[in-house]
């Protein structure tokens, strides 16, 4: 089995998840410094940016995924139009019963902090206060009627004796401070229950301006730390005259204990409603803004869920829709990241597994193909060295396949008619009808057939000898044919030319042996007899006596040609110059009425050849060229000799051309068989012997009609020696008699 | 403290201008906060400072503070070595709370110095910010610990604390420039 891909979505929970219990820590806090709580009111600012930009972070999380999944809808990437689909279902039904909420919250948060004020209460608590403020006044009126009186005390009293008698009034009027102001607001004398306080609570300048144009004060102050006290604060004029001072006594008077808690305690449920009534609008705005944020946060949240919900829904089948399309483009090596354990976690397992066995069958698939190809190979290479032809045709007779020796055999490029009807090949190339003709309802033959078939081209006689099949798959059906031809024309020549040896070995030796006899006994009949004949029986001997001696000696030229054709001496190889044998030769033929040209290659080395027997043949050829031209008054015959270039001058060739009358029909591919002649005279073995001269050289001869006129005999001779060429030797002559 | 505050603000006013609060605007009265005078005397061996000082709130603080929601004020003073081409070196920085906040029942405005601890009524709201106003005798320095040779300047301002206001009050005071109340520095030469 292969490794298993997996799909991590911590990388992308972990850092939401961490920033949603952010912004909820945070919109704790924030809710509790709503209410004013001392331990995050000075949070409070700090939490509404870090919430805000929380929920900026949200809105471009949620930008960049609609981004993406609209370019992937747009672009039409697999499963976003489902994606789009699950993403707008869980906005709508997470966004509908959220704002639901968010509509009856606001309802209640409005009524609720509405509820908290009463016109009712209101008006007690300001009925408390005045309540409070009235008792407190009376104590303030016994405190002015009592220090009216104790002030006289101090009517031009002396500065030094100032300090004790404020002690004393302290003592009997029960003041908790009393202080005397000279000139400037300076500091007489001080007295306070206090003995650690030596400086006294001063007035304000207006108190004291107050008191100074001839008036007092009196008032209730609150006091740090000590609650709400009676402040009294009295003109104390002394002196006369130009000595006249204008001092001021101040006082501060407790109220009383049980007095002074109620009291500050109405002050302070008083101040704490009128706060909060001053704010009930502010609160308002800020509970709105808190549970607006908190409604952004889940909206947010729930957007950002959705897209990440769907996502990771679609994941698997996206997934699964990019590895089908993988596999129908080729590739199954595709294996995709493992979805969970649920049913798109199976499905995407299941999909792991097919494109496993695919890949193993197409591995599979792909040795038993190279496996196949190899064989083919093999066959391709088998065929391509085969000496035969072979060619397939299909049901339909339609060529399928054909071997390199069949485009030889029957000299045709077979790969221009694979895929098509056997017949174009009669169509395209004529000589090949015959061919074809036999092969077609031969094909249609259940059984093995073998048939010998010969073609007629400009390049001869061919015998092919076919054999052929159909082939039959395993449910017996017969479909294609596979049909084998060799050319055993030079098979067939070889038999033709060991029968002949044997027809001249056996004439000469069954007939020539009697022929002595025969013409001794003739010439002996005619001696004998002469003398007792009369003269007309005489003539009559005379004549049949010579009659027999003539056709004895004809037989035995024939026996004696005969006897040379079978006759296979050792041939007697010697450096030989083809061109000069050739120019003594032809000036042997020099008569008249012919003109002999000779065309002689003066690259042509030398060659190892029996002198003799080439002798011989030029000989035969010439011969057999002047009888050609028989009844044609200017003869003429054409030599040449040329030097193969094209096989790096391993050949010597010899061209005899003259312009007779060309070889019969008659003998068409039989040229060089014995008796094939259409001459009345000679012994029809002239060409045969250079057949067989020739081949016992190792070289090759063939014979043809040209279009125009005449025939043309073509010998290649190999060079045995690699010898350099003549320099001598290469020469263009015309041989003719002019006498 | 201020400097967090401050940040916070700046991010508020951000985000109001992101959602195009127009409160922001300049408010139609001539409310604001204005250091008058200011001046050091040398007394002994430290410098002292006074300064007078105009509190000319808004309607909106004027009646939060007598629906007695009490109003923080921040008195900063710098002591610096001004330079051309670097920012100015800070050689000291002061700050000066002074609350005000509304006595329903003896119906006082009670000022207090946070710092001091120094508590003053008024039965008048005028009085009580003009009282506020009056800085006199605040130490500021110790001669031997300003440089000899260099120039040493003052700066003060004096601003509201939006953050003592109450925390439903806040949101709004930092958008609004009712409650956005502080003066400009005012500068003088100490040496």
């Amino acid at each position: 089995m292969g490794t298993q891909v997996t799909r991590s979505w911590a990388g992308v929970i972990s850092p939401m998840a961490g920033l949603l219990l952010i912004l909820l820590a945070s919109f704790y806090v924030l809710s509790n410094a709503t209410e004013n709580a001392a331990r995050f009111s000075n949070l409070y600012g700090w939490m509404l940016l870090i919430n805000l930009a929380g929920l900026l972070i949200l809105v471009g999380m949620i930008g960049v995924n609609l981004y993406k999944l609209v370019s992937q809808y747009r672009a039409g990437v697999a499963g976003s139009r489902l994606t789009v689909r699950l993403v707008v279902v869980f906005v709508v039904l997470s966004v509908l019963p959220v704002s639901i909420v968010y509509y009856f919250s606001l309802q209640f948060l409005q009524r609720g902090v509405d509820s908290w004020f009463d016109v009712r209460i209101e008006r007690s608590l300001e009925d408390a206060l005045q309540l409070s403020q009235v008792s407190l006044d009376l104590r303030q009126r016994e405190l002015v009627k009592q220090m009216s009186g104790a002030v006289r005390a101090l009517v031009d009293v002396s500065e030094s004796n100032a300090g004790l008698t404020l002690s004393d009034m302290l003592e009997r009027t029960g003041a908790v401070e009393l202080s005397l102001l000279g000139k400037n607001n300076r500091i007489i004398a001080f007295s306070s229950a206090d003995a650690s306080k030596v400086v006294p609570h001063r007035s304000n300048e207006d108190v004291l301006m107050q008191v100074r144009q001839g008036s007092y004060y009196v008032g209730l102050e609150p006091v740090k730390d000590t609650g709400i006290h009676v402040r009294l604060v009295f003109s104390v004029p002394t002196g006369s005259g130009a000595n006249t001072e204008q001092r001021i006594l101040q006082a501060l008077f407790p109220i009383d204990q049980r007095i002074s808690t109620l009291a500050d305690s109405v002050q302070e449920y008083f101040t704490v409603y009128k706060k909060l009534n001053y704010l009930r609008g502010q609160l308002k705005n800020s509970f709105l803004l808190t549970l607006s944020m908190v409604l952004l946060l889940s909206l947010f949240s729930a957007v950002w869920v959705a897209f990440f919900s769907a996502q990771r829904l679609m994941a698997p089948v996206r997934d699964l829709a990019e590895g089908t399309q993988a596999v129908a483009d080729g590739n199954y090596d595709k294996q995709l990241p493992v979805a969970g354990n649920n049913e798109l976690g199976f499905l995407v397992q299941s999909f792991n597994d097919m494109t496993r066995r695919i890949g193993q069958a197409r591995s599979q698939a792909q040795e038993s193909e190279q496996q196949v190809e190899s064989q083919r190979a093999y066959l391709e290479a088998i065929l391509g060295n085969l000496s035969s032809g072979v060619i397939t045709l299909d049901h339909e007779l339609f060529i399928r396949t054909a071997n390199p020796v069949a485009d030889k055999i029957l000299g045709l490029d077979f790969q221009d008619y694979i895929g098509r009807p056997v017949d174009d090949i009669a169509q395209a190339h004529g000589p090949l009808k015959r061919f074809v003709d036999i092969i077609k309802p031969a094909s249609e033959r259940p059984e093995q057939w073998q048939e010998e078939i010969i073609l007629f081209s400009q390049a001869g006689r061919k015998v092919l000898m076919c054999r052929g099949t159909t082939l039959v798959d395993e449910a017996g059906a017969s479909g294609d044919h596979v049909i084998v031809f060799d050319d055993i024309t030079t098979l067939v020549q070889a038999q033709r030319d060991a029968a002949w040896g044997e027809v001249a070995r056996r004439l000469a030796h069954e007939i020539k042996n009697p022929l002595t006899p025969i013409q001794l006994s003739a010439e002996r009949l005619q001696f004998k007899l002469q003398n007792r004949v009369n003269d007309e029986d005489g003539k009559i001997l005379s004549r049949s006596t010579e009659t027999i001696v003539n056709q004895v000696e004809a037989m035995k030229e024939m026996v004696n040609a005969f006897t040379d054709y079978a006759r296979a001496p050792a041939i007697d190889l010697q450096p030989v110059d083809l061109n000069k044998l050739i120019y003594e030769i032809t000036e042997m033929y020099k008569m008249p009425a012919l003109y002999i040209h000779c065309q002689l290659d003066n690259r042509t080395p030398i060659i190892q050849a029996d002198g003799t027997r080439l002798r011989q043949l030029l000989h035969n050829l010439l011969k057999n060229a002047l009888e050609a031209m028989s009844g044609i008054e200017n003869r003429k015959i054409d030599v040449m000799t040329r030097c193969m270039d094209e096989s790096g001058c391993r050949f010597v060739e010899l061209t005899i051309r003259d312009y007779g009358h060309g070889f019969s029909e008659q003998v068409m591919g039989h040229y060089f068989e014995p008796y094939m002649t259409t001459k009345s005279k000679g012994t029809g073995l002239g060409l045969a012997i250079v057949k067989k001269i020739v081949e016992e050289h190792g070289g090759m001869v063939t014979a043809e009609n040209l279009p125009d006129q005449g025939a043309v005999i073509t010998i290649r001779l190999p060079v045995v020696t690699a010898k350099t060429e003549n320099p001598v030797r290469g020469q263009s002559a015309d041989i003719k008699d002019n006498s | 403290m201020h400097k967090t505050t401050g940040l916070a603000a700046v991010g508020i006013l951000f985000l109001a201008l992101l959602a195009g609060n127009s409160s922001l605007l300049p408010a139609a009265s001539d409310a604001g906060l204005k250091v008058y005078s200011a001046s050091t005397v040398m007394k002994g061996d430290t410098y002292f400072m006074d300064a007078q000082l105009g509190y000319n709130l808004s309607q909106a603080a004027l009646d939060a503070l007598d629906s007695g929601v009490p109003l923080t004020f921040e008195l900063e003073v710098d002591i610096y070595t001004p330079r051309k081409w670097l920012w100015n070196k800070t050689l000291l920085r002061s700050s000066h709370r002074y609350q005000v906040v509304y006595h329903a029942l003896s119906q006082q405005y009670i000022v207090t110095n946070i710092n001091s601890g120094i508590q003053n009524n008024y039965s008048r709201r005028n009085t009580a910010l003009l009282s506020m106003g009056r800085i006199n005798d605040v130490p500021l320095v110790e001669q031997k610990a300003l440089p000899e040779s260099d120039a040493v300047m003052v700066r003060l301002r004096v601003s509201l604390l939006i953050d003592a206001l109450p925390s439903p009050m806040r949101p709004w005071a930092y958008i609004n420039s009712d409650w956005l109340l502080a003066s400009e520095w005012f500068k003088w030469e100490l040496k």
